[in-house]
């Protein structure tokens, strides 16, 4: 697979997870293809990072788990955006506008 | 997150730790199992498919640990180990967890029982409207009438006076506390719970407000009891309101409300004597006046009256204090010597449980060294030492809140009278919340030190084989040898304290009297239903008469006072010669008693003659005076024919002639020391009431009914109430001081207890790790005296340390009970000396045991051993 392989900032996980999350309740693994759908195959979500990335956000009630049924027909955990989690996207995306705003700028400088 | 919610979460997660494992699994493999399906999709074969997905996802294992310190017990779930590890290592010690939990709960107990009479008396709010606001004064009726009119101070303000009734329900009538109180009264400090208070207009009304204890007992709660007719000394009063059971104004003991207009109209002159300074106002502080501005402002209306009535009110001052101060003044300083007594019960049983922490730490040092070593941290390692203090703390606090349940249905017996409030003794939130709090202090207390050391031990000489580590070191030695030296001093303050207060005890009831208290019965006859003097008089003595004809009956007399528990309150006199003197010099009790008065009592004649029959109401004006006041005004001559002036309510002025010096009889309780008293023939002033003595040659209960027939055949409306002997009046003068000296007794020989099994322990764990020590000096050619003395002078250095200690921090705390003791001063060199002889005795005994057993060691076996 000789596709670019962008290393994910820190922190910058918990703001894709929440935002695919944001489209639908979802399994871990899901949530994995779906980023990597999103991003056109531009991004590979590491399973060593996805879980812990996924109890984290659990732990602060951002997202929430239950057991549900999967397309495959097998009991998944199925993850899902909570209230807060659906203010703590906004505030992370508004934040992540910023950013890329402020380092265009400066990359932008000739 | 919330802890609750956390705590919630980590408590499903620890009950449910199997299955949240194996639901992260399912989860993890569901996650592989997806991946190698698309592996396979992708072309690969099942098997590659399946390698690649797990060689993919990595370190499974790790994964699912993240997995559970988030959805599992967590924190909570190293706690609950540290619980049940502690809970395994004290079932694997039962002696240890026994002795432990029991002086503990000792300890506690004590304490949660006292806090809780604490709590009840002193710090539970009063029940009253606005409590903090409302102050008390001793005041007269007119000064009173002249009070309020000046007032700017408070915006409430009653005058009541206590007063004791024969009330009559249905043909049955019992002698009842009760109090008249102006129509202010009521509503200033409560509401009825029943009924209503009276109004301004009512006031010279005969209406009463009864108290619930009364309407429970007398009326069975029954509700139609309002406009029920009650006889109070033969006055029928109309039942308006009852109050609720916390109304305990002015005491617990009162049990009517009666109007003050239709009282004072019996007693006319009351209402005019200013030196009647028998009432009690009390009066609510308007929002924004400060106490010192409303006694300055006090102050102010005194000097007035005084310059106004020099006669009356010279030197008076009227002087409000807090409510609450005169409600528990009086007791704080016995409770508050109490609680610091269980204080130090409760440090003496923690040292206990210390002492025998540390030497268990010894045998596990090697263990917790192993445990450090494997990588514990250290403060893993002391969080597990101090989970196992908390949860012996906690058996220990549980122990001691059954004791104190107990102790608590026990204080009845102790008979605790007159202590305010005190009905209300029990276990409340606020009592358990004390006791969990005492129970932590005291686990960091006695887990802290222990934890600490063990922890610091150096690890490498610790696992070596044979290596005593830390603790069987000279500085552990060192740390055990402290905390006994501390324990006999806290126990030699205690004994201290208790020593001074039975000492005391014993002293008041050898008191002499001025009476013979055996086989004397009292009675109490009221005959305010006679308007005129002269007709009291004359009933009194038909009365006299008539009980001195019964069987049995020796000498009869009567008495406006009766010892030793009535208080009686100074009258002004003057003495024909001296100078006029204004200070308590020229006050005394004054007692008007029929003839035979003093030879009923058993109160020696010693000089002149007792009244009789002569000195009627027309005779020569007589006095007799006591022999403490013969000697304070005549120290030099003899009182017989001196002459007195005496101010009474009467407001008569006719000088009265000395003729008999008796002896000092005690009125005002037994430790009021030698009161000036003048008696008066009850002929020539006739008062409202008669205490009747009887000196009886059968047991005084025997002749009650006899007495009763004998009253009522007078006057079928007279009726000889309150049937006591002398000796139960005693009992319960001396119900107090009992009380407390019990208390401390007990918490005293505790202390003592705990004291010696903790010099026994410290000294026979000594004896066992110096086994080997003493084996070679007894091979050496040691005598087994030798060893004997050598064991027992250890234990005595700590002692005498221990006590010499003690005897400096006894002699600071005591001064705190100046107040509690009578007869004797707070350092009484005779009580510390005892007291300290008594420790070193009781720890010479808890050292001979362990001090025989190091004799009897065979210096074969001792070497052998290691």
């Amino acid at each position: 697979m000789g596709k670019a392989k962008t290393d994910l900032l820190q922190g910058t996980l918990d703001m894709l997870i929440l935002k695919a999350l944001s489209l639908g309740p979802q399994h871990g693994y899901g949530v994995g293809q779906r980023i990597t759908q999103l991003a056109e195959d531009m991004l590979r979500v590491e399973e060593g990072s996805l879980y812990p990335a996924l109890y984290r956000l659990e732990e602060r009630g951002w997202i929430k788990s239950d057991w549900g049924t999967s397309e495959n027909n097998r009991r998944a955990r199925f993850y899902r955006l909570t209230a807060a989690g659906r203010r703590q996207l906004g505030a992370e995306e508004e934040n992540w506008r910023r950013l890329v705003l402020a380092v265009g700028k400066v990359m932008q400088t000739t | 997150m919330a802890w609750p919610r956390s705590l919630y979460r980590r408590v499903r997660g620890l009950l449910r730790a199997g299955a949240i494992r194996d639901e992260i699994d399912e989860e993890l493999q569901f996650h592989i199992d997806m991946r190698a399906a698309e592996n396979e999709r992708a072309g690969m074969s099942a098997a590659d498919a399946r390698r690649e997905a797990e060689r993919r996802f990595g370190d499974r294992a790790r994964t699912k640990e993240h997995g559970y310190e988030v959805r599992g017990g967590g924190w909570l779930e190293t706690c609950w180990q540290d619980v049940r590890y502690g809970a395994r290592m004290l079932r694997k010690h039962p002696g240890f967890t026994l002795i432990a939990v029991t002086a503990l709960a000792l300890g506690i107990g004590a304490n949660t029982a006292i806090f809780s009479v604490v709590y009840a008396v002193l710090l539970r709010p009063l029940p009253y409207k606005d409590a903090g606001r409302l102050v008390i004064a001793n005041i007269s009726p007119p000064d009173f009438r002249d009070l309020k009119e000046s007032n700017r101070v408070f915006d409430g303000l009653a005058i009541w006076a206590t007063n004791q009734y024969n009330a009559a329900v249905n043909d049955e009538s019992k002698q009842t506390l009760g109090a008249t109180v102006s129509p202010e009264f009521l509503p200033l400090l409560g509401t009825p719970q029943l009924g209503r208070a009276f109004t301004p207009a009512e006031d010279r009304e005969p209406l009463v407000v009864i108290s619930h204890d009364l309407w429970q007992t007398r009326y069975g709660g029954d509700p139609q009891v309002l406009g029920r007719t009650i006889r109070l000394n033969g006055v029928p009063h109309t039942i308006v309101g009852v109050m609720p059971p916390e109304f305990q104004l002015p005491s617990q003991e009162t049990k009517l409300w009666v109007t003050y207009g239709s009282a004072m109209a019996n007693t006319p002159q009351q209402n005019e004597n200013r030196q009647l300074r028998i009432f009690r106002a009390v009066a609510h502080l308007r929002p924004g006046v400060s106490p010192a501005q409303m006694q300055a402002e006090m102050d102010t209306l005194s000097q007035r009256l005084q310059q106004q009535y020099p006669k009356t009110n010279e030197g008076v001052r009227i002087e409000f204090t807090p409510l609450y101060e005169r409600i528990v003044g009086d007791v704080r300083p016995a409770l508050v010597v109490l609680l610091g007594t269980v204080g130090f019960v409760l440090l003496i049983a923690c040292a206990n449980v210390a002492n025998l922490t540390l030497a268990r730490m010894t045998a596990r040092e090697r263990e917790i060294a192993i445990r450090l070593a494997l990588g514990a941290g250290r403060w893993r390692v002391t969080r597990q030492l101090l989970t196992e203090s908390l949860l012996l703390a906690g058996l220990g606090g549980a122990g001691g809140l059954l004791l104190a349940q107990w102790g608590i249905a026990l204080l009845p017996l102790l008979n605790p009278r007159d202590l305010p409030r005190v009905s209300a003794i029990g276990i409340n939130p606020t009592v358990l919340l004390f006791t969990l709090a005492v129970s932590v202090a005291a686990a960091l207390f006695f887990g802290v030190l222990p934890a600490w050391q063990s922890t610091r031990a150096d690890i490498n000489h610790a696992l070596k084989e044979g290596g005593r580590g830390s603790l069987g070191s000279p500085k552990g030695r060192r740390l055990r040898g402290a905390l006994v030296v501390t324990e006999i001093a806290l126990s030699l303050v205690v004994l201290v304290g208790a020593g001074l207060l039975l000492n005391s005890f014993t002293r008041l009831l050898r008191v002499e009297t001025g009476f013979v208290a055996e086989q004397l019965l009292t009675v109490n006859v009221g005959y305010i239903r006679y308007k005129e003097p002269q007709q009291r008089a004359a009933v009194a003595r038909t009365i006299v008469e008539r009980l001195r004809a019964l069987p049995g009956v020796r000498a009869v007399g009567g008495s406006t006072g009766l010892p030793p528990i009535t208080p009686q309150r100074g009258t002004r006199f003057a003495v024909q010669g001296l100078p006029n003197d204004n200070s308590d010099e020229r006050a005394a009790y004054l007692l008007a008693i029929t003839p035979d008065y003093f030879r009923a009592l058993g109160t020696p004649l010693y000089e002149g003659r007792a009244f009789g029959e002569r000195d009627e109401a027309d005779a020569p004006k007589v006095v007799i005076i006591n022999r403490a006041l013969a000697r304070r005004l005549f120290p030099q001559e003899s009182a017989i024919g001196k002459r007195l002036q005496l101010v009474n309510p009467e407001q008569t002025e006719e000088w009265r002639e000395v003729v008999g010096v008796v002896g000092d009889v005690r009125y005002s309780g037994l430790d009021d020391p030698g009161e000036a008293a003048i008696y008066t023939p009850f002929a020539q002033t006739p008062g409202l009431w008669n205490y009747l003595m009887l000196r009886t040659d059968v047991p005084p209960q025997s002749i009650i009914p006899a007495v009763r027939q004998a009253v009522a055949a007078v006057d079928p409306n007279l009726e000889a109430a309150n049937p006591r002997t002398m000796e139960q009046l005693i009992a319960q003068a001396v119900a107090q001081p009992r009380f407390y000296t019990l208390l401390l007794a007990a918490f005293a020989a505790l202390a003592l207890v705990l004291a010696a099994v903790g010099i026994y322990g410290v000294i026979s764990y000594s004896v066992t790790q110096r086994t080997h020590e003493i084996g070679i000096r007894l091979a050496l050619g040691a005598q087994r005296g030798d060893v004997l003395r050598l064991v027992i002078g250890q234990g005595l250095t700590l002692a005498a340390g221990g006590v010499v200690l003690g005897l400096f921090a006894a002699y600071a705390a005591t001064r705190v009970m100046t107040n509690l003791l009578f007869g004797v001063t707070a350092t009484d060199p005779l009580t510390f000396a005892a007291t300290a002889l008594t420790l070193l005795l009781v720890a010479l005994a808890a050292c001979y045991l362990p001090a025989r057993r190091a004799a009897r060691v065979d210096p074969m076996i001792a070497l052998r051993y290691e």
